[in-house]
């Protein structure tokens, strides 16, 4: 089976040509044969995994050469899939999450008339995807990298009328690619100084020795500048709130679930090149724990029902690479699945909600929606209790684990931040659930709110046991099954007796999570508070966080509008002024002196040409007859 | 047969013939006359392609004849893996051109035979291993090129090719000096004076001779790849060519430039080109950064693809001049890549500008509603430009970047973050046409022609195939590339040595 892996990317790509070019003639049937392909290429990958399974834990790596691709030189990057542990456990939540969203949009899309299109995007995502986690190469992996953000950009955009959805597709596009070529830079620097771009060679721990660890340093600084970019961290984080211009299903697969995990990933499978340095874990680190209090914070001030998730994602993205910088690898991907699930959750719930009240994003006008949406807001209740961390549920599980190991190993100051981005999860997600679904509607589309049909339903169903369950594969990060199984690519996840005891921290980490729900129940819900009053009196405060704290329009002010202003510049004076005038003032000065006015002159050229030809001809012909 | 390069050179003169002697030909014969000719030239080529040996790095497929005995002039003519592409790039291309230009109707005749000239001027350009005779096809090509522009072109084409002709004449000028000045230095050769380019790269010249004749080289080719400062010909006459004309003149003769640099400056003055090579990767990263800064502040479709020629092509001089393995058949492939998806762009822009009348970006929009499978198809192009993995600019780019870090970090990382740019005016161009509401004056505009669909799809296959499959390519590049590499001199700057580790799971 493991030799059959190619067909993992193979069959949503199928499923990409099909709907592309017969999408219109398919109708409904694009979205079917769209999540068929998808769920074909999850029996695979599940295939693959059991033959996994099947060798001992140590020979579980096996790599499935397809073609060479780029050689020139010593320079070469063949088309190689990788199938390990890691690449497994990718291929697994990607093609499983990425089927369950596939059949809720079935659903959500109904009736636009551009459905085969919007199939063909999300198939063609998700082999991307796939061909990102499976790559035995960073020059392949980078191929898979740079094509979901196509798809990204194809998705966000997809309602390409609206001119915000188009600019939002843009954006993320170019922010990611800043990001990205740092990332290209690194991976030729990768080749330049260690010899080699495949895993095999380059991430053998006998690597340390051919370089010294500044130049692992700079490899890892310029791959993690990638991870930012796609994994929306703090400073690059920008583009992810804007693309939830996109159809919600996108928001969910490619927003939360896969693509935005794809820097954690990264960071994970290279994760030698950011030991050997040192420096560059630290760095991860503190983007994380900088970027998981940030985005936490700005989560608070969004009104929109898509932004609060929006900005959610990114704080449990740094939730994740907060694991990783304390080298808690396999902590790490459990928490990508885990969120994955909970987060996916919770954006088909958002969508279900706008598909039932006619579009309505806006969390002020809704209220009471449990009442005529009880499944909806039984997946948005197991979604939401798992992100804030309530004991036993896989959020918990994840998050809970990461907060321990800051406090084992003596990272106090991690452990602080990192249980107070903990309380405000428990308190943006409170906020956004009890808003949505709980009090009295406030609006006439929430009043007259309808539940979505069973297609968006069952998907519901398949991802809360998953947000709530998960935990049982990692309930001890020493035997889960998770980490165990990672061991061999991932090294074991890392332990220290320093800190309060680890009853005091659950304790602790259940108070914050109870205790964020409740102050937001009795804030939002309990009709005791007048929360709305409230509001108006800390006016400044939501506006700053609801505006992420002005990052983007500090951007817009200090990077974008000098950089246009100097690039006019650099078109009219310099171009068009300076260099173009230049010549036409050379070219003046010779009309001036021969003397002869415009037409005379164009004349002149073309005479010029004929008899420069004719002349040479001539000559040549005259010459050679004689000779 | 053993002629197959002077028959892929001549071949479309048959169809000049037969155009000219038939005088009242009917549009419609003429076009097909046209046609078909290019289309058997593209054939012939191939078969060329097929009998050439990939394993060779030097010049195969040789012929020769004496022409000027007296001055040792000959009829010489060879293909090595720098031209070979570039000459199968120019047959692919011109029937693509010739069916693009249907609708023309306007002295056909003229305007298929004009075509066919240059056809057989681009490719005797690539072919010749005579100096002088490559000078005279590279002379011969801009009378055609000029008519096209000045006849056909748009309203300002009477400023455009005046500004073009002055350009290149005056780079040509020191062309010719330097090819005679070359000439009368070879007689202390063994063989006698000669234009042969193989025996002129024995020749030794002093040092500063070299340097000078090197700048004569330079200017001519710096003209036409064009180099910053020298580029601003290039936007008036792209905007006033008509579509054929701005297809031939991005994807082909613009490649005679870089073309002209890697075969008479590398190979004749080794060490003058060692010595510049900081100079002029320079002014390519300037082209490279400034090419696309300006196209980022174009409205005018054509103007904006113009000027993103300049950026690319700073990407093959830039990896001319590093003289590595990766980034030289990274400069060559990005020669071919650059024709496929510029060419392919100006198609795009035509048949545009056929439906909406205009090229003014601020006045489009909505193409995706109207005509998704244009749009559609103008979006997998632009993303083959701004080199999006799997299609064919990023492999080029990509080795030029290795091999130009190689050689020098800042080099290299500035090439780099001309990629970012490239992403901002490509999708900022597709954005304003295909995106937004449709204007009220364009609902009704119908999709793609099957003419139009023929016309696109051969490059769009090339743009894919060697994106995917590039070693089709490079491998035929590259024996030539590494001598030429290995010819310069400069001193290695390869890759660290493979690492000796078993190839166990990762750690």
């Amino acid at each position: 089976m493991t030799e059959a892996v190619w067909l993992v990317p193979a069959l949503p790509f199928l499923g990409f040509i099909v709907d592309l070019f017969a999408g219109r003639r398919l109708g409904r049937a694009a979205g079917w044969l769209a999540t068929l392909s998808v769920a074909a290429a999850a029996v695979v990958a599940v295939g693959v995994g059991l033959d996994v399974l099947a060798h001992p834990a140590e020979e579980r790596t096996t790599i499935v050469h397809l073609y060479d691709w780029i050689r020139v030189g010593a320079f070469s990057a063949a088309a190689d899939l990788r199938v390990d542990q890691l690449s497994v456990l990718m291929i697994l939540v990607v093609t499983i999450v990425g089927t369950l969203i596939h059949l809720y949009a079935i659903g959500y899309m109904e009736g636009d008339p551009r459905l085969g299109r919007f199939f063909a995007y999300l198939n063609l995502f998700v082999s991307f995807m796939l061909v990102l986690v499976l790559a035995e190469n960073l020059l392949l992996l980078y191929v898979g990298w740079e094509g979901v953000g196509l798809c990204s950009y194809l998705l966000i955009g997809f309602w390409f009328d609206r001119p915000a959805a188009a600019n939002a597709a843009k954006k993320a596009f170019v922010t990611t690619r800043i990001g990205d070529t740092f990332m290209l830079v690194g991976i030729a620097l990768v080749f330049l100084r260690l010899g080699s771009l495949d895993f095999s060679v380059v991430l053998d721990p006998a690597i340390e020795a051919v370089q010294p660890s500044g130049v692992f340093t700079v490899i890892a600084l310029l791959l993690f500048a990638g991870a930012i970019g796609k994994s929306a961290q703090v400073p690059l984080h920008v583009w992810l709130p804007d693309a939830m211009e996109g159809p919600t299903p996108v928001s969910a697969l490619i927003h939360a679930a896969t693509m935005v995990t794809a820097g954690v990933y990264l960071v994970v499978r290279t994760h030698l090149f950011f030991e050997i340095s040192g420096v560059a874990l630290v760095v991860v680190l503190v983007v994380g724990v900088v970027t998981a209090l940030y985005a936490a914070l700005s989560a608070l001030g969004q009104d929109d029902i898509k932004r609060v998730l929006a900005y959610s994602t990114v704080s449990q993205l740094g939730f994740m690479f907060t694991a990783a910088g304390m080298r808690a690898y396999s902590v790490a991907m459990f928490m990508l699945a885990a969120h994955a699930c909970y987060k996916a959750l919770l954006f088909l719930s958002a969508g279900s909600v706008m598909h039932g009240t006619h579009e309505l994003s806006d969390l002020k006008r809704m209220g009471g929606l449990r009442r005529r949406m009880p499944w909806t807001a039984g997946a948005a209740i197991a979604g939401a209790l798992s992100l804030a961390g309530v004991i036993g549920l896989a959020g918990y599980v994840a998050k809970d684990e990461i907060l321990a190991i800051a406090s084992e190993t003596g990272r106090t100051a991690v452990w602080v931040l990192g249980t107070l981005a903990a309380l405000l999860s428990a308190l943006y997600i409170g906020r956004w659930l009890f808003l949505t679904f709980f009090g009295d509607p406030r609006s006439e589309e929430a009043g007259r709110a309808h539940e979505s049909p069973p297609v968006m339903l069952v998907p519901f169903l398949a991802l809360a046991v998953g947000a709530v369950g998960l935990g049982v594969l990692m309930l001890d990060p020493e035997t889960g099954l998770v980490p165990t199984f990672l061991e061999p690519v991932l090294g074991a996840v890392p332990h220290g007796d320093a800190g309060v005891e680890a009853a005091v921290l659950v304790v602790i980490s259940q108070v914050v999570a109870l205790g964020g729900l409740a102050v937001t129940w009795l804030v939002y819900a309990s009709a005791r508070v007048d929360w709305l009053a409230l509001r108006l009196r800390l006016a400044p405060l939501p506006r700053f966080l609801g505006h992420g704290m002005y990052v983007d329009d500090l951007y817009a002010r200090v990077l974008v509008a000098p950089a246009k202003a100097g690039s006019a510049i650099l078109a009219t004076v310099v171009d068009a002024g300076a260099v173009d005038g230049l010549v036409n003032a050379v070219g003046r000065l010779f009309q001036s002196l021969a003397g002869v006015g415009r037409r005379v002159q164009t004349g002149l050229v073309r005479t010029y040409a004929l008899a420069f030809l004719l002349g040479a001809l001539a000559l040549l012909a005259y010459v050679g007859v004689r000779g | 047969m053993r002629s197959w390069l002077t028959l892929t050179t001549f071949l479309p003169l048959v169809g000049v013939v037969a155009l000219v002697a038939w005088p009242r030909i009917r549009d419609e014969a003429a076009r097909a006359v046209a046609l078909i000719v290019a289309v058997a030239t593209f054939l012939v080529s191939l078969a060329m392609l097929g009998r050439f040996d990939s394993s060779v790095p030097g010049f195969q497929l040789v012929e020769q004849a004496t022409w000027v005995g007296s001055l040792n002039l000959q009829y010489l003519v060879g293909v090595d893996g720098v031209s070979v592409w570039l000459v199968v790039l120019t047959t692919f291309l011109m029937p693509i051109a010739i069916l693009a230009s249907w609708k023309l109707d306007d002295r056909v005749r003229l305007f298929m035979a004009t075509m066919l000239v240059l056809e057989t001027g681009m490719i005797g350009t690539f072919l010749a291993l005579d100096v002088l005779l490559f000078f005279l096809f590279f002379e011969a090509i801009l009378f055609p090129m000029y008519l096209i522009i000045g006849v056909w072109g748009g309203q300002r084409r009477v400023y455009a090719t005046v500004k073009f002709f002055l350009y290149t004449m005056f780079g040509s000028a020191f062309l010719l000096v330097a090819i005679l000045f070359l000439y009368a230095k070879s007689g202390s050769l063994p063989g006698g004076p000669t234009f042969d380019v193989r025996e002129l790269a024995g020749l030794t010249l002093a040092p500063a001779t070299a340097k000078w004749l090197f700048l004569a080289f330079l200017v001519a080719f710096a003209v036409k790849v064009p180099l910053f400062p020298l580029h601003t010909w290039l936007p008036d006459a792209h905007t006033e060519a008509p579509t054929a004309g701005s297809v031939i003149l991005a994807a082909v003769l613009l490649k005679i430039g870089a073309y002209g640099l890697i075969r008479f400056n590398l190979s004749l003055f080794p060490d003058a080109s060692r010595s510049f090579a900081d100079a002029i990767s320079v002014l390519a990263l300037i082209g490279i950064v400034y090419g696309a800064i300006v196209a980022l502040m174009q409205s005018d479709l054509k103007r904006l693809v113009a000027y993103s020629s300049v950026s690319h092509l700073g990407f093959v001089v830039l990896g001319t001049f590093a003289f590595t393995q990766q980034a030289m058949a990274g400069g060559v492939l990005q020669m071919v890549n650059h024709g496929l998806s510029t060419g392919a762009l100006f198609l795009l822009v035509g048949m545009v500008y056929e439906r909406t009348h205009t090229r003014d970006l601020t006045q489009m929009g909505g193409l995706m509603a109207v005509t998704p499978w244009l749009a559609g198809t103008f979006l997998f192009v632009a993303l083959s430009s701004l080199g999006l993995p799997g299609l064919n600019n990023f492999v080029g780019e990509f080795l030029v970047i290795l091999g130009t870090l190689a050689r020098n970090v800042w080099f290299g990382a500035v090439a780099a973050a001309g990629v970012v740019l490239a992403a901002i005016y490509l999708l900022w161009s597709y954005q304003r046409m295909a995106h937004g509401p449709v204007p009220e004056a364009q609902r009704h505009h119908h999709d793609l022609s099957l003419r139009e669909v023929v016309v696109l799809v051969p490059v769009l296959a090339a743009i894919l195939a060697i994106g995917v499959y590039p070693k089709l390519v490079l491998d035929r590049i590259e024996p030539t590339t590494d001598a030429i590499v290995t010819d310069v001199g400069a001193p290695p700057v390869g890759p660290a040595p493979p690492v000796p580790v078993a190839a166990e799971p990762g750690g």
